[in-house]
């Protein structure tokens, strides 16, 4: 399908090279592209479908041959009729309020016969088991289901290849789970799946390729990978604190009162599936108590200030110059916090909270997202700060990461429990019962 | 034959029309039939929630109000026979007579963008407006996505907020969340225009272009569309004739 030879592309404005001489052949059947973020293979995938280099400023060399034919000979939409994309985020990939009109938008825009409309919809929304869904608001959806919409959306143009970026990104690991058994059973599809955690895929694909820094370092016949590991923090654990966390009640939905007890230099992962109330507890134990500090899944919603140091100084008369050594953010220091790197403005937002004296730091999903080399990063700066006598307290769907944690809490319907040790994961009843684990699948291996 | 069905743009160019016109007439009783006339053809054609209704009219209410005591009390002083005398000033009949026509016009105009709000439905409006105003796809349907990213950008704008609050800002009187507004808005604008990127992006990536497409949802200008306006314009006829 996608033929490339010495392909190069920067942009304009910088002259570091996104890509280095990619030469690769991508073939019918199922393709993973993985790497680092920044190696280069999202703006890879972006090439594939054509949304570069038309929409942004880059300079592309070298040859680039889709489906046969070079690049630049389609016109403006046209390949978007023969490859259909799948983006990470579910939240921005929807122009309509219900699934149908969605799908009829989609046809509407590959100028599909009118008469023709209703039944494509009816046969794509039959074939992926999603009649279901068919009058219902996007809006309403869970995150997993939206994906399968954004499944259907691509497919219902017949394209001949399907590109997914990332698409699992905002799932949980058993929705995660079921997403990928579902796209596999449709046998005779052509896909690219861009993904930086291979191995949340068993053994779905084909063929690997795997980009760094914008280079090819490997180009095989895929291979099951294992998720990267984590080690658990050994900080040694010293005063109890109390900590109540208030009940809150919105709707449908209540979040029960709970009590925690937890040491200096302890790490604790709350775990649970989407929608079952982790945000919720954690803004409930920030709100009411000042030894709690919170780091936000965008730690960028932290910041108003219009340089780093400024922001830092923010409240505040104490010396602002161990943290900035501290978190590494010395170089940066008249920056402004929103041009920083994700990794950068994660510690500058922890940098802010250990200036206010937090005694708990709470992290609200900082795994989703991460690549392997950002997860280890923030693994390390938790790990100092247990050290140092903090208490980490996270939220997150990532079972691999948690176990850097000593305690574990589970959360379902806004009700916690807990604590657990390392028990809870020969517990399967349990991990079955807050969607940790999915059914007919062989337990999570833990070191 | 219900208001609701009539064409969007047929109804959005009646009644804008109307509008037009009434701001032509200066007198209580062009406007007076207006609303009169407006409330029995929202009673009678349409089914429209009175209580919703009311709810929207409470500010409009309270402009029309305030247009007639201000053009009482600060107006043009006019001459003519003394109707009452507020705070030691004597009005006139004339400034009464122009103070109630104001007042009634802002209320028709507002009875009658209630009655075109309230009976039309805003994705019908923009696809209307595209086939038969020839409003441009791209302009439509970004109008489209942005109906639907307005409860996003509250929700960032709560989760701003309550950001910032942990981090000590103020935000107890109406005062300190005003002064705090400018900060907000940088981040907001740039996780609006990371957002609107993504959504361009995968509306292209769907062979959204600004070319051809067809057209499954066709709304239609029917005969009754015609009768519609035709009633509209007559009760504005007749508004016109009782006014003179």
């Amino acid at each position: 399908m996608v033929e490339t030879e010495s392909l190069h592309f920067r942009f304009l404005e910088s002259s570091e090279a996104i890509l280095e001489d990619v030469t690769v052949s991508i073939r019918q059947g199922r393709t993973i592209l993985s790497g680092a973020s920044g190696s280069g293979k999202s703006t890879l995938l972006a090439l594939f479908n054509r949304l570069y280099p038309e929409n942004c400023d880059g300079i592309l060399d070298g040859r680039l041959e889709l489906l046969g034919r070079s690049y630049d000979d389609y016109a403006p939409g046209e390949i978007n009729q023969r490859v259909g994309t799948v983006f990470q985020d579910p939240d921005t990939q929807f122009v309509m309020e219900r699934v149908e009109e969605e799908l009829i938008f989609t046809l509407e825009n590959l100028s599909t016969p009118v008469s023709d409309i209703e039944q494509r919809v009816t046969e794509i929304l039959e074939s992926l088991q999603l009649s279901d869904y068919r009058n219902r608001k996007i809006d309403s959806l869970s995150g997993g289901q939206k994906q399968r919409i954004a499944v259907a959306c691509a497919l219902v143009g017949r394209p001949e290849w399907l590109l997914l970026d990332e698409p699992l990104t905002h799932l949980d690991p058993v929705t995660a789970q079921e997403f990928v058994k579902w796209l596999d059973k449709m046998k005779d599809l052509n896909v690219i799946v861009v993904e930086h955690r291979p191995h949340l895929w068993g053994d779905y694909f084909d063929w690997h390729i795997e980009l760094e820094r914008g280079c090819v370092v490997r180009n095989e016949s895929f291979r099951s990978v294992e998720d990267f590991s984590f080690v658990k923090s050994n900080a040694s654990l010293s005063a109890i604190q109390r900590y109540k966390v208030k009940e809150v009640r919105r709707d449908s939905f209540q979040l029960n009162e709970t009590v925690l007890h937890v040491r200096a230099g302890e790490v604790i992962a709350i775990l649970g599936p989407n929608g079952s109330g982790k945000s919720t507890f954690l803004r409930s134990l920030t709100e009411h108590d000042h030894r709690v500090g919170l780091v936000p899944q965008s730690p960028e919603h932290l910041f108003f200030m219009n340089s780093v140091v400024r922001e830092l100084q923010f409240g505040h008369e104490t010396s602002i110059e161990t943290v900035l050594s501290d978190m590494e953010l010395h170089n940066q220091r008249f920056l402004h916090p929103l041009s920083l790197s994700h990794g950068q403005k994660r510690r500058l937002a922890v940098g802010i909270q250990s200036l206010s004296n937090k005694q708990l730091l709470a992290f609200d999903e900082p795994t989703a997202g991460q690549d392997e080399a950002s997860l280890h990063a923030l693994e390390a700066l938790m790990k100092r700060h247990a050290e140092q006598g903090q208490t980490i307290l996270f939220v997150t769907h990532d079972l691999s990461f948690a176990n850097i944690a000593n305690t574990f809490y589970l959360m379902k319907d806004g009700e916690l429990s807990g604590p657990f040790g390392d028990e809870l994961w020969q517990n399967t009843e349990m991990l079955l019962d807050y969607r940790l684990k999915g059914r007919g699948e062989r337990c999570h291996s833990m070191t | 034959m219900s208001l609701h069905d009539m064409n969007p743009t047929v109804k959005f160019v009646t009644l804008t029309l109307i509008m037009f016109g009434l701001a032509l007439f200066y007198n209580p009783r062009t406007p007076l039939v207006i609303i009169v006339g407006t409330l029995l053809i929202q009673l009678v054609a349409t089914d429209v929630s009175w209580k919703k209704w009311g709810m929207f009219l409470i500010p409009f209410l309270i402009t029309a109000i305030g247009t007639f005591w201000t053009t009482l009390v600060f107006g043009k002083n006019l001459e003519g026979e003394t109707w009452m005398t507020i705070l030691g000033q004597d009005i006139t009949d004339e400034e009464r007579r122009i103070a109630v026509a104001l007042s009634l016009r802002v209320l028709a105009f507002t009875v009658l963008s209630l009655l075109f709000m309230m009976t039309t439905d805003s994705k019908r409006f923009v696809m209307s407006l595209m086939q038969q105003a020839k409003l441009s796809p791209t302009i439509a349907y970004s109008a489209l996505v942005g109906f639907r990213f307005i409860p996003l950008l509250q929700r960032e704008l709560q989760q701003l907020q309550y950001a910032h609050q942990l981090r000590g800002v103020p935000f107890n009187t109406k005062w300190e969340r005003l002064r705090h507004v400018p900060k907000l808005l940088l981040p907001l604008l740039a996780g609006s225009i990371r957002r609107a990127e993504r959504i361009a992006f995968s509306m292209e990536a769907r062979g959204f272009t600004s070319g051809k497409r067809t057209i499954y949802d066709k709304v239609e200008v029917k005969s009754s569309d015609f009768v519609w306006s035709g009633v509209l314009l007559t009760l504005f006829g007749i508004a016109i004739w009782a006014g003179i």
